[in-house]
């Protein structure tokens, strides 16, 4: 069986699809699925679009990390993984196309060249933004969340009398919140990684040093920026009203923007300066 | 045994399209509806009340024996945030806590274990294509007085009313 259908201008008259349509059609099928909108399927305290989102951004940056790789070449293992991963994609599963992302990328990782490595980096990326790091939240939780609330209590200290008791925060008022999943850090520094991940990969397919901590950089810019939202919200029912449910959660997001740009801009310069 | 570029490509397009009829034909699956227990409804051997806890979360319900002090909370396996707020709201030892999960009742709820089974679950509807229960995502906690007699009997009505609502 022979297909006429191929991407790239060199395949245009080849009759066999190219690796690289292969790869491109088989990355958009998983994150497609992957982010299969299914409302009430994954509980009640996760934001589809947020994930659609850095769903698309992934596809884009992949597209465009594959852009002119005419000469890109999968191996027959390759090619026995896309088609044995293709199988899982019949169910209406996005833990499954998660889970066949995860396989592809990590396959993909450890090879010479630079695209393909890059590619098997975001995917795995966007594979623990989306599965992997809510499951590993669950079990770290006993002790992540009552952490991120004490950080919060520490920046609190110089303004009040606050008392913490595990991720109860108390204010001297009666004031009292919780944190919980849903307000940590973890899966949000995941997807910090993940931003600044896209920008390095749009930079240089090959990471260096400066590149790990610029990544780091954003996300101990995300557990700060996190401590100071939920030490708002301790404050009283209305900082708790603003900073949970009105315009500063809007805020918050829009800041981490900010800082991982200020990152993305400032740090190699500084470094090129010091140099 | 040769995986050439048309045999790859012709599997993916074919899962692709199946994989694409299968979610329009699977569809959303139903939210489970939420709790809501109207004032003066009978619910076992208690009666719900129109007052919610101070703490926002659950319901109070009154019984001949032990007046309107009784709470009862859902608490979602997955974000156990919630728990220490009513804790705090119905502390130790003034209260008893009895946990109705997946219904049982037990004297506490393991999350560790309620986590790794919710995992089970989700790999089993995966599998056979079902959507999930509500008991699936959620324990229930009562609060009881220290000074209310509570029986086991009365306990098990109560699980027993939690079933049959099919939450």
């Amino acid at each position: 069986m022979r297909f006429a259908l191929s991407i790239g201008p060199s395949a245009a008259y080849s009759r066999a699809p190219s690796d690289r349509a292969i790869l491109l059609v088989f990355v958009g099928l998983v994150i497609a699925f992957a982010h299969w909108p299914e409302a009430g399927w994954r509980g009640l305290d996760e934001t589809v679009l947020g994930a659609g989102g850095f769903g698309a951004m992934v596809g884009l940056a992949i597209f465009i990390v594959l852009r002119g790789a005419d000469d890109i070449a999968l191996r027959q293992s390759d090619r026995a993984l896309i088609e044995a991963l293709s199988v899982p994609l019949v169910f209406p599963s996005r833990d499954l196309a998660s889970m066949a992302t995860t396989l592809l990328g990590l396959a993909l990782i450890p090879r010479g060249d630079a695209r393909l490595s890059s590619v098997g980096q975001l995917l795995v990326g966007l594979a623990f933004v989306d599965f992997w790091a809510p499951i590993l939240l669950n079990f770290a939780a006993p002790w992540l969340l009552p952490f991120e609330a004490y950080c919060a209590e520490l920046l609190l200290r110089p303004f009040g009398d606050y008392g913490r008791s595990g991720a109860v925060i108390a204010a001297a008022s009666g004031h009292r919140i919780v944190v919980e999943q849903a307000c940590s850090a973890f899966v949000n520094a995941a997807k910090a990684a993940l931003m600044m991940l896209v920008f390095v990969k749009l930079d240089a397919l090959v990471v260096c040093k400066r590149h790990v901590v610029m990544i780091a950089m954003s996300v101990a810019a995300m557990f700060a920026m996190n401590a100071a939202r939920i030490a708002l919200t301790a404050v009283s029912p209305e900082f708790h009203l603003f900073f949970h449910h009105g315009l500063g959660m809007k805020i918050m997001p829009l800041l981490l923007l900010i800082a991982i740009a200020a990152i993305n801009w400032f740090w190699p310069r500084a470094k090129a300066a010091a140099a | 045994m040769s995986f050439s570029r048309g045999a790859a490509f012709s599997i993916m397009l074919v899962a692709g399209l199946a994989g694409f009829a299968a979610r329009i034909g699977a569809g959303a699956p139903p939210i489970p509806r939420a709790d809501a227990f109207d004032s003066g409804t009978p619910f076992g051997p208690l009666v719900a009340q129109a007052k919610r806890p101070r703490s926002g979360m659950g319901w109070l319900f009154r019984s001949e024996d032990c007046g309107d002090a009784l709470a009862l909370a859902p608490f979602s396996i997955l974000t156990n945030g919630y728990e220490p707020l009513m804790d705090a709201a119905f502390p130790a030892p003034a209260y008893r806590s009895l946990v109705i999960a997946d219904g049982e009742t037990r004297a506490a709820f393991d999350y560790r274990y309620g986590y790794l089974d919710y995992l089970r679950r989700r790999v089993m509807n995966e599998l056979r294509v079902f959507a999930r229960q509500r008991a699936d995502m959620f324990f229930y906690k009562l609060y009881i007085p220290a000074s209310c007699p509570l029986d086991q009997a009365a306990a098990a009505r109560i699980r027993d009313a939690l079933n049959a609502r099919a939450m």
